[in-house]
């Protein structure tokens, strides 16, 4: 079963200070099998999104790696600029949406500005949350702009219950299933809110891949929403499987 | 390969809704092939280390794949009732501490009162290190005490200070659940020797099947596999 991570960093790895690099990542999608990531860039969520965004720039869109740019709320006019310069190409295919403050979510005020100029690439958005606060603005950000796509990376950490609750009522926000090691996350998302809003994602470097895949694997769930999550449900989201059935 | 699980619990978590029956836990290591696990109630955490500990007893009488683990507050305990002793007469064979749970700090006098009890006995200790400065404050604490102390729930923003502690205190270990960095085992296995490792999984808390794939997978040989899943943890526990 092939592997779909909509969810990657590269560059220095926060604290530890050893590099994650492209050789890096190839080898880990060869032994994990990951056909397609998305990638942003270590930097440009911890401290300069424009010029870590430039980093993912050099490798995106080649063998299977695409972009992700980064963008800090703090700086309206600047992320619009840096958007502009990356999301009319194939090779960036989400933007990511930060406070610019560690642990601080992303609130609808704060990003309108920012969303608005973003529209027009009818791409997709990804907004980080690791408590309930940030679920709820997560949600709702995605309720203000009903026509984008959204992925709540981490499926809301440790209020992923909330990250549920919230997704089966607003339709155009995907869980990515990294975060909390609940055991019953997956089988409890994919009941009520499908593995067809699933995506897997892994956070690496910051976490081992084989511990977000144990869990899925593990995951008392058919195999048919397990290869949704795995690959199929990022294949549509991204315009991958539209794509690949043309060709 | 035998496989024991040093990290386990069962019965209620007040604090986020999970499913942890004893059930669920004896189904979860039945279905991935885990010989044995160390156990014990979240009663002992959250409500009365007394309460709990009964409970881990029964949880486990009876189940030759469940190794109770006695669990003492010290905010509730008062030196000289000797209690430890009482718990290993009665068949426990770890210990565990809850210190960030329970919001007492590494230096609390009572908790240095309890090691001091707990020297004369081989029973190994394990106890969170999740936040920064734990692994620090229990190598202070712990001086030239020679008690087993295992440190479950570090990660890889506390990696580098529990090796530090490690290399000046060689009765200190480190379970794994928390080291899900890529590399994070097999790193600290290099700087300390893979027999200062142990397997845990959080379990049912934490996916079981996770935890054993990130243990399959950690680049580690298979005699070094084979101390971590379970050789290090028997010598600890004495065979």
């Amino acid at each position: 079963m092939a592997i779909v991570d909509v969810r990657v960093q590269v560059g220095t790895i926060p604290i530890w200070g050893t590099q994650f690099s492209e050789g890096h990542l190839r080898r880990m999608m060869e032994k994990y099998g990951i056909s397609r990531c998305v990638v942003s860039s270590t930097k440009a969520s911890t401290c300069d999104f424009i010029s870590g965004n430039d980093a993912v720039s050099q490798l995106a869109g080649k063998g299977g790696i695409y972009g992700c740019a980064v963008v800090n709320t703090q700086y309206p006019p600047q992320s619009i600029e840096d958007m502009r310069r990356r999301m009319s190409s194939p090779a960036f295919v989400a933007l990511l949406i930060r406070s610019g403050l560690p642990n601080k979510p992303v609130t609808l005020d704060e990003c309108s500005e920012i969303l608005n100029a973003f529209r027009r690439y009818a791409k997709v958005v990804m907004i980080e949350a690791s408590n309930r606060e940030g679920v709820l603005a997560a949600d709702e950000i995605a309720r203000a702009f009903g026509g984008l796509k959204f992925v709540l990376l981490s499926m809301g950490g440790a209020a992923w219950r909330t990250a549920i609750d919230v997704a089966d009522k607003t339709l155009n926000l995907v869980l990515e299933v990294s975060g909390s090691l609940n055991p019953d996350k997956i089988r409890l998302a994919v009941e009520r809110v499908g593995a067809h809003r699933m995506v897997f994602g892994t956070n690496m470097p910051i976490y081992d891949p084989s511990i977000t895949v144990g869990l899925v694997e593990g995951a008392d769930i058919s195999d048919v929403d397990r290869r949704l999550i795995f690959e199929g449900t990022a294949n549509r989201l991204f315009g991958w499987a539209s794509r690949e059935s043309s060709e | 390969m035998e496989i024991i699980d040093a990290n386990t619990m069962f019965g209620p978590w007040p604090r986020e809704r999970a499913d942890m029956s004893l059930d669920r836990l004896v189904s979860a290591l039945s279905n991935r092939g885990v010989a044995r696990a160390i156990t014990l109630s979240t009663t002992g955490i959250f409500h009365s280390y007394n309460d709990g500990n009964a409970e881990t007893l029964e949880g486990c009488q009876g189940k030759s794949n469940l190794t109770p683990a006695a669990t003492i507050d010290p905010r509730g305990y008062f030196a000289g009732m000797n209690m430890t002793a009482k718990l290993v007469a009665q068949g426990f064979k770890m210990f565990r501490f809850f210190p960030s749970e329970q919001g007492w700090p590494l230096d609390h006098a009572v908790f240095e009162d309890i090691l001091d009890e707990l020297e004369p006995t081989p029973t190994p200790i394990m106890i969170n290190a999740s936040r920064t400065g734990d692994a620090s404050a229990l190598g202070r604490i712990l001086g030239g005490r020679q008690h087993p102390l295992i440190l479950e729930g570090v990660t890889f923003e506390t990696l580098a200070e529990a090796v530090s502690v490690m290399k000046k205190h060689s009765n200190i270990y480190v379970e794994t659940h928390g080291l899900i960095a890529p590399g994070g085992i097999k790193f600290l296995a290099e700087q300390v020797g893979a027999e200062r490792i142990v397997f845990g999984s959080d379990c049912p808390r934490s996916s079981l099947a996770g935890a054993l794939r990130l243990m399959n997978e950690s680049g580690l040989s298979d005699e070094d596999k084979a101390k971590v899943f379970g050789g290090n943890i028997m010598r600890l526990l004495g065979g």
